[in-house]
This record gives structure tokens, C-alpha cells and sequence, in this order.
């Protein structure tokens, strides 16, 4: 195990390194640079304004010379750049930014359980009932909504109807029960498709459990159903509830972009599409490195998990 | 123009709120099945009336809107947008001082320097003075930190200047503001756009010729001179700029030469208060002093309103929301059918008013310029009436190389005769000049990802493929790939023709509108005419100048001509007959149709909003710099 966990940490710098030639190669290869957006958007095409904006960012050095200079900056120093288009330092931008989508996440994390465990547990207990089949609708309904959508929604009915707003403008935990309100229904909705998933694994999972011999081998014990579902079916289930909720981590960060944007929630996501908008490479690659190394991290400690949980596991 | 696949669904466009209301009873619907589903049928009983309720009422509202709007005519709008600027002269008594401005914008400004950013006017309005602010509903300008002016010649302004003005208390010990500073202000263009990278048009500033010979003089603290380079008779409306604020020279010699990071280098009525990820607020400046005069929309005293803030919202539903919950008091221009939805919501107020719009279609030289049968060909295939019909809802007008609110512009039925949609015609010259061995695979233009319509592009595809036989493919592009497919070298561009408009600048006659038809405007960059004399004509075959050469030379002489015409009478028969050559040569621009009103959405506990078109001019009298708007309380 522990070798297994040693390469995989070898190879997690192996991976962010070819991913940063990726993410490089792939944002020059895309048609514009931040000099045309800061200047053409103003309406100014003068070459003049883009070659001094490209100039300022760097954008004038070969590529080759792009790429060690920012990617040495990282390693040696730790730096991930200063960005002229936002006027920000990506170091001290990146804290702040992934506590805020971070909130959000497990947040999103403890909807999930809380949706998904019980709807699946109580499907697979009243396998083939009305109310099984009302679930699994549910379930079906939740994977099938695109969350975006739902958010829309939910931004403008309140407003057109009651006008009122579902989240209010951003504020920290200066104000703990407006910050929950804000982070509350982008996280639900985050939830949603995690939470569905979940229930449909747990329902699978449980249903197969409890269709084994030893369940059947508890009941002819005279134990009660309670008993017998919470004691010997529910926690063997659980180990797809590993697999969800790393999932749900990853899912996260790509959810964060649509979420931070319609919520306006200054995290990773609303920084990365306003980088994108904008062609500003320096923020762009910060934030997929560092999404890179947060997904690699959180695979690894999934798979680990697996192992703990389930000594069946070997790697 | 026969109706095509398209057409029928255009002219069967939905409303939004049908949409919403639809939504609602599919949603209540579908919560009514999970509840079904659920067996738990008491909780949701009341949920599918009332969302039909709602539908329903929401239905007949917006006929009702649609008929309403219908009923309007071209002359009530125009009676509408002079209606609010008589609201300007309401009572004295009626004002309510105090109160926040709650503004809302999609970014962060990417530099606090005016000199270097222009994209969003808010700040420079609000934390730095201009001489001063031009009126497109008044037509003329009015004083900020300028008191009077004169023109002695062609090539001469003096200003005399406010006494007593300051600078905010953090800039320069907040000390006197003179004529010094105007003149540093107005000379750090041309070192901006070298070394800084400004994205402010050169057109915004190079009328003065600063990098071509002119010159200040600053005879006492209260008296600036401006020497132009030459002469120039849209001087004074192009003072009104956002990007003229006037700023202090020792911040900027304390930024290292600009004043990107730098807050509060002026002396505007208010400054910044903080400025974070979600957006900036902004307090009065101590030093400020009212106007000697109540011009206009300036005050004689400090402005109305207290604080602004400014939330930076991406998602324009977001924006939407918190405009209808009467948590931001503007959400912007807005299209017909939004007018109308909004127009019943109790947070929200819509300023209507004559539109002064310009919309272009450009050819690409390349591809164009030794085909004038074809120009003229495409130009007849385009039904422009049914563009008005279709694309603008019926509220529209002819468009024009000079801005709608202007008096140069040609009239109506001129332009109707100038630029005609006949299909035989376009179909008979397309033949002649050998239009499908010429294009044998059809055009390719741009379409937006980022707009809010593509209507404009889809009809005109549309109309030329119905009358030419000539299809089109749509290139979709976001804002950065946009640009640069735009501005493609020459040879280089994928796109046949290119759809652009504006509104935002449209304050200039000669900036506004014409700059897109000449070489040394847009002409050249967007790679429709040349001249032998361009920079930019190197990269295209000679055969291609000596037909743009023409035509270019032409229309740059003329619109020289009516920069420097300074009698009004004169220069209006100069750009008249400019607007016929124009429109009789087909190269390389053709004008579109444009809105004949427009549509602002504000909050309704905002009194004594500045009409339409100004409304959000950044080069003229616009809301963030009316200082005798209020809120209601």
C-alpha cells in the first residue's frame, strides 16, 4: 500500500507537468489574446495598444521562453504570476478564491449525503412501492435537470414574482446566516446530480445486499428489520459512498464556474470564466494547475480510502 | 422578401415571460408529479392553480403590453424622451437629497487609469472632473470644470476654468486644480497609448493633434488654451469624453508614470470608498464644490445622491434578478420585448427615447473591392424594410454613415432611394459579374457568442441566400476570437462580410459613425478601403488598391473636409453629400437599419433620470454624471 500511495505521489508532478505544456500550448493555440480584448473591446484596434499589451504580459517572448519563465517562476519561488489584465497577484488571489468555492463544495458534499443516502436507502427498502418508484423519478429528475438551468430559475422566479431574491449579494462569515443563505441553493444545486447518483448506488448497492444470504440468515434470527438494515445491510452499501463524494469533489470545481458566475460568488470558478472571457493566460493557468493538482490529490485520497474501507482492496 | 424556413419563427417569437409563465406550470407540474410520485398528495394541491393562475395573468399582461407597445408611435417616443428631460426642470422641492446609487456592471475595471481604460465610463465619471459634459438631447455642451469657452479660430479653444476647484483629499495634498492640469491631462495620451498599451481609441483624442504639433497654453491658473494641430469642428462634444477626466500630475509621477492602481487622482464629486472582487463604493469628496451654474445637469450645490455602489455581477439573469427585486437601480438598454415585460414590474422604471444607433455591414476589401457589381448586387438582396419589420420589431429607421440623432443625417426617404432592395436587379448584376465563379462556396461571417441577439446576422443570411442564392456560414466567436477575426490581416480573413454595431460612443458625428466608412478610421483595420498611403495597404496586391485607392482617397478627403468645416451649415452639406457617396459607391461599408427608439431599464425609485439617447453616453450627460438625478425615498 504504501508503495502504491509512494508512486502515485511520484506521479503526481509528472502529471501537473505535462498538463502545464497542455493547458500552455492549448491557450495560445485559441484564437485572440488578452491584448485584442483589452483593446478591441474598448474599440480601439490600434497595434499599438495590442502590442503594449502584449508586451506587458509577456506575450512578445517566444513561446519557449513563456513557458520556462512561468513555470520556473512556480517552481522556484512558488509563484504563479502577476496578472496586468486583472491587476492581481495570482498567490494571494488564490486563498481567499478557494476557501470561497471550498465553502461552497463541502457544502455541496453534505447536501449530497443527506439527498442521496436516505432516498437511495429508503428506495431500496421499498423496492418496487409507489414510493420507490416516486423516488427514483426524483433521481432520474435531478440527473436529467441541467443545474445551471435550475439556477436560472431560481435567480429570476423569486424576483419576477415577489421581488425578492433567493441569494443575497455576496457577504463572509461577518454575516454567518446571510453567508450560509448565499452559498445554501448554489450548493443544493451542485448537490443535485451528486445527490441523485448517490441514491441510485446506495439504492443498487443495497437492494444487492439485501438480497444476500446472510440478511436472510438475520431475519431468520428473529432480528428486527431495523436492526437488520442498519446493522448488516446499510454499512456494506457504503462504499460507493466513497467513489460519489470524490466525484463530487471534482465535479465540484467544474460546477464552481456556472455556479460563482449566476450566484456571483468570488471564487475559483467566476475567476476562470472572467480569465477565459478576457484571455488572460497568466490566471487561466494558475487556476488549471492548480484544479489539476486538487483533482489529482483528491483521487488519490479516494483510492486510498477505498483500500481503508474495503480490505478486500489490494493495490 | 419571401418568408422563409426562419421567418415563420421570427414572426412567432415568443415573449419571455410566456416562456417564464410556461416554465412555471411545466415546473408546478412536474412538482405535482413528484408528489404524486411520492404518494404524498396533500402538499402540493394548490400548486398547479395557482401556477395557472399566474400563467395565465402573465399572458394576458404581456398582449396587453404587446398591444400597448404596438399603439406607440415613432413621435411618442420622441415626446417621451423630451418629456423626461423637462423632468429635469421639476420643482426645486420635489428633490430628495441622500440615498446610494446601486449600480451593477459584468467586470472589474482592468485599470484605474482614465487615460488607459474606457470600457466601463462609471468611475471616471464619478471621481474626476472633465471640462465638460456634452448633451446628444439638448445638443450642446455644458461646463464641468470648465465655466466658459470660446473659439477665436478654426484651430483655437479657451476655456476659463472653475475657481476654487480641488483635488480629492488624497491626491496632491487636495490642493487647487488648474489649467496645468488640464493641459497634463489632455498631453499624456499619446505616452499612454506608446507605453501604457490605452485601449482609448485614438479617435477619442486625436482630433487635438497633441502628437502633431498641438499645443497649451496656460496663461493664469483659470485660462487654458488648446492649439489644435488643425482644425476640428467636433471639438467640443469630444471634450465631453470619459477618458478627458482631468488628473493630478504628481500621482501620476507617484504611480511610476500612470495611474493603474491609483484611486482618487481627481477631483470629481465623489471618491472610491473600497474596491474588492464584488465591486467598488464610492463616497462624496469633501473638496468637491458645486458648479457656479445649475447647467444643465450639473448642481449648483453637491450632487443629490450620496453614496454609489457598484456590484460587479457576471450573469446578466443575476443582473436581471437584482434589478426586479429593487436591489440595483439599473440593468441597462434593453430590446422592445423586454421594455414591455418590465414595464408592469413595480421596481423598475423604462426610459424610452429616440435611439441614436449605427450598425454596419463591412466587406472585406480583399475579397470585395474588384467586384463593384457584386457590392452593389449584395447591397440590393437585403430587404431593409423587412430587417426593420423582422429584426427591430417594426421600430426602426433606415441607418445612416451619420448617428440618427444627428441633423446631418440624410433623410428617410433619400436613404430609401439610395439603398434599394430589388432581387431582379441583384440577381442581374450577380450574373454579370460573375458572382458564383467569384464566390463559389458562398460567405462566411461572424456571429457573437457574447451578444444578446443574433437576429441582425441570421436575417441578413437569410435574405441574401433567398435573393442571391448565395449561403452563408455563421462563425461563431467569443469577444477575444471576434476581435481578432475582425481585424485579420489582410488575406487573412475568414469572413466575407462583418456585422458590427454600436451605441455606446455615439455622441461624435465624425467619431460616432463615419470613422467605420474611411481609411484612416475603421475602414483600413477592418480591411475595407485603402489607400496607397496606408500603413496597413502594404499587405494587399495593387490590383486591390487601385480600385480602394479611388474611393478611399474620396471619402478621407471628405471627411477631413467636414472635420474642419466649421460653419454648421456648411459642414452639414459636406457630410450629406459624403452619406450619398457613400451609399451610391457600395464599398466597403454598407449602413443597416438601427432602433428607432431605445429602451433603458432603471430603478423606479430613481427620479429625474437623463433621457434617451444620453442616458448611458459615456461621452455625454448620461446617469452617472447627472448630478441632479435623485431617489425617492
Amino acid at each position: 500500500m504504501s508503495s502504491y500511495i509512494v508512486r502515485r505521489l511520484l506521479l503526481i508532478p509528472i502529471t501537473l507537468f505535462i498538463i502545464t505544456i497542455i493547458v500552455f500550448i492549448f491557450m495560445r493555440a485559441v484564437p485572440g489574446d488578452a491584448g485584442q480584448v483589452k483593446c478591441g473591446a474598448a474599440g480601439s484596434f490600434d497595434e499599438t495598444c495590442f502590442e503594449q499589451v502584449r508586451k506587458e504580459l509577456g506575450l512578445d517572448k517566444s513561446l519557449f521562453q513563456q513557458y520556462t519563465l512561468w513555470l520556473g517562476d512556480i517552481i522556484l519561488r512558488g509563484d504563479f504570476g502577476f496578472s496586468p489584465i486583472s491587476r492581481e497577484h495570482i498567490n494571494s488571489e488564490i486563498g481567499p478564491r478557494v476557501w470561497n468555492t471550498g465553502q461552497v463544495g463541502l457544502l455541496s458534499i453534505v447536501f449530497t449525503l443527506l439527498i442521496g443516502i436516505p432516498v437511495g436507502a429508503i428506495s431500496a427498502i421499498r423496492s418496487g412501492r409507489p414510493i420507490d418508484y416516486g423516488l427514483r423519478f426524483v433521481a432520474v429528475l435531478g440527473l436529467s435537470v441541467p443545474n445551471f438551468w435550475l439556477a436560472t430559475l431560481i435567480i429570476i422566479f423569486p424576483a419576477v414574482w415577489w421581488g425578492t431574491r433567493v441569494a443575497p449579494d455576496w457577504v463572509g462569515w461577518e454575516d454567518p446566516l446571510t453567508h450560509l443563505q448565499i452559498i445554501a441553493v448554489p450548493a443544493f444545486l451542485l448537490s443535485l446530480a451528486g445527490g441523485a447518483t448517490l441514491a441510485r448506488i446506495v439504492r443498487s448497492s443495497m437492494l444487492e445486499v439485501l438480497r444476500s444470504d446472510f440478511v436472510r440468515t438475520s431475519r431468520a434470527k428473529g432480528l428486527r428489520e431495523a436492526a437488520v438494515v442498519g446493522r448488516h445491510v446499510f454499512r456494506p452499501s457504503m462504499i460507493a459512498l466513497f467513489t460519489i463524494v470524490g466525484l463530487q469533489f471534482s465535479l465540484v470545481l467544474g460546477g464552481s464556474v456556472i455556479m460563482e458566475s449566476i450566484f456571483n460568488i468570488p471564487g475559483m470558478g467566476l475567476w476562470v470564466i472572467s480569465a477565459v472571457a478576457g484571455r488572460d493566460f497568466i490566471v487561466i493557468q494558475g487556476v488549471v494547475v492548480f484544479f489539476a493538482a486538487w483533482f489529482l490529490v483528491i483521487t488519490l485520497l479516494v483510492d486510498v480510502m477505498y483500500a481503508w474501507v474495503d480490505p478486500r482492496i489490494r493495490y | 422578401m419571401a418568408e422563409g424556413y426562419w421567418g415563420k419563427y421570427w414572426r412567432r417569437r415568443v415573449s419571455r415571460r410566456r416562456v417564464l409563465a410556461g416554465g412555471a406550470a411545466v415546473g408546478a407540474g412536474a412538482a405535482a408529479l413528484v408528489a404524486v410520485g411520492c404518494g404524498d398528495d396533500d402538499d402540493d394541491d394548490d400548486a398547479v392553480p395557482a401556477a395557472a393562475t399566474q400563467a395565465a395573468q402573465a399572458t394576458e399582461a404581456a398582449a396587453d403590453a404587446t398591444e400597448a407597445a404596438a399603439a406607440a408611435e415613432e413621435a411618442e417616443a420622441t415626446e417621451a424622451a423630451a418629456a423626461a428631460e423637462a423632468e429635469a426642470t421639476e420643482a426645486p422641492s420635489a428633490i430628495q437629497r441622500g440615498g446610494t446609487f446601486r449600480h451593477q456592471k459584468s467586470s472589474q475595471n482592468t485599470s484605474l487609469d482614465p487615460s488607459v481604460t474606457v470600457t466601463d465610463p462609471t468611475w471616471t465619471a464619478l471621481t474626476y472632473n472633465h471640462l465638460l459634459g456634452y448633451s446628444l438631447v439638448e445638443e450642446e455642451a455644458w461646463g464641468d470644470a470648465a465655466t466658459g469657452w470660446e473659439q477665436p479660430d478654426a484651430t483655437t479653444l479657451v476655456f476659463s476654468l472653475e475657481e476654487g476647484l480641488k483635488f480629492n483629499p488624497e491626491v496632491a495634498g487636495g490642493r487647487d486644480m488648474t489649467s496645468e492640469d488640464v493641459a497634463f491631462s489632455y498631453g499624456r495620451f499619446p505616452s499612454s497609448l506608446a507605453e501604457l498599451g490605452s485601449e482609448v481609441n485614438q479617435l477619442q483624442w486625436g482630433w487635438m493633434g497633441v502628437d502633431r504639433g498641438a499645443s497649451f497654453d496656460t496663461p493664469d491658473a483659470t485660462t487654458l488654451a488648446i492649439n489644435l494641430a488643425f482644425p476640428w469642428a467636433s471639438a467640443i462634444p469630444s471634450l465631453g469624453s470619459s477618458a478627458m477626466a482631468i488628473v493630478a500630475r504628481e500621482a501620476v509621477e507617484a504611480g511610476g508614470g500612470h495611474l493603474k492602481d491609483t484611486p482618487n487622482a481627481g477631483g470629481g464629486a465623489y471618491m472610491f470608498d473600497a474596491i474588492n472582487d464584488t465591486g467598488n463604493t464610492y463616497k462624496r469628496n469633501p473638496n468637491y464644490r458645486g458648479h457656479s451654474s445649475d447647467r444643465g445637469r450639473f448642481t449648483a450645490e453637491m450632487p443629490y445622491i450620496d453614496r454609489w455602489e457598484d456590484a460587479i455581477v457576471t450573469d446578466l439573469s443575476a443582473r436581471e434578478a437584482r434589478l426586479l427585486a429593487g436591489d440595483s437601480d439599473v440593468l441597462g438598454g434593453v430590446d422592445k420585448i423586454q421594455a414591455e415585460l418590465f414595464a408592469g414590474e413595480s421596481n423598475v422604471q423604462i426610459i424610452e427615447g429616440p435611439a441614436n444607433d449605427h450598425a454596419i455591414m463591412e466587406l472585406d476589401g480583399f475579397k470585395w473591392a474588384q467586384h463593384p457589381l457584386l457590392r452593389e448586387a449584395l447591397s440590393l438582396s437585403i430587404d431593409w424594410e423587412a430587417y426593420i419589420d423582422v429584426v427591430l420589431d417594426g421600430e426602426g429607421i433606415r441607418g445612416a454613415p451619420v448617428g440618427p440623432a444627428f441633423s446631418q443625417v440624410l433623410p428617410q426617404d433619400e436613404i430609401r432611394e439610395l439603398q434599394q432592395f430589388d432581387p431582379a436587379r441583384a440577381k442581374e448584376l450577380w450574373a454579370q459579374g460573375g458572382g458564383d465563379e467569384v464566390f463559389p462556396d458562398g460567405f462566411v461571417t461572424v456571429i457573437a457568442t457574447f451578444g444578446t441577439s443574433t437576429r441582425h446576422i441570421e436575417f441578413i443570411a437569410q435574405s441574401i441566400e433567398e435573393n442571391l442564392g448565395v449561403p452563408t456560414r455563421l462563425e461563431p466567436a467569443d469577444l477575444a476570437n471576434y476581435v481578432a477575426l475582425a481585424t485579420a490581416p489582410a488575406g487573412q480573413k475568414i469572413w466575407h462580410y462583418f456585422i458590427a454595431g454600436e451605441n455606446s460612443l455615439s455622441t461624435i458625428p465624425d467619431y460616432n459613425a463615419l470613422t467605420h466608412y474611411v481609411p484612416n478610421g475603421y475602414g483600413a483595420i477592418f480591411g475595407g478601403v485603402y489607400t496607397f498611403d496606408h500603413p496597413l495597404s502594404a499587405a494587399y496586391p495593387e490590383e486591390i488598391i487601385e480600385v480602394t485607392n479611388e474611393i478611399g482617397t474620396e471619402l478621407q478627403g471628405r471627411y477631413d473636409l467636414q472635420g474642419a468645416t466649421v460653419d454648421p451649415e456648411e459642414r452639414k452639406q459636406v457630410l450629406q453629400d459624403l452619406q450619398r457617396y457613400i451609399f451610391t459607391n457600395f464599398c466597403c461599408v454598407l449602413p443597416l437599419p438601427v432602433p428607432s427608439v431605445q429602451y433603458y431599464a432603471m430603478g423606479a425609485r430613481l427620479r429625474n433620470v437623463p433621457g434617451v439617447p444620453d442616458i448611458a453616453n459615456n461621452a455625454s450627460m448620461g446617469y452617472r454624471r447627472a448630478q441632479n438625478m435623485w431617489i425617492e425615498a
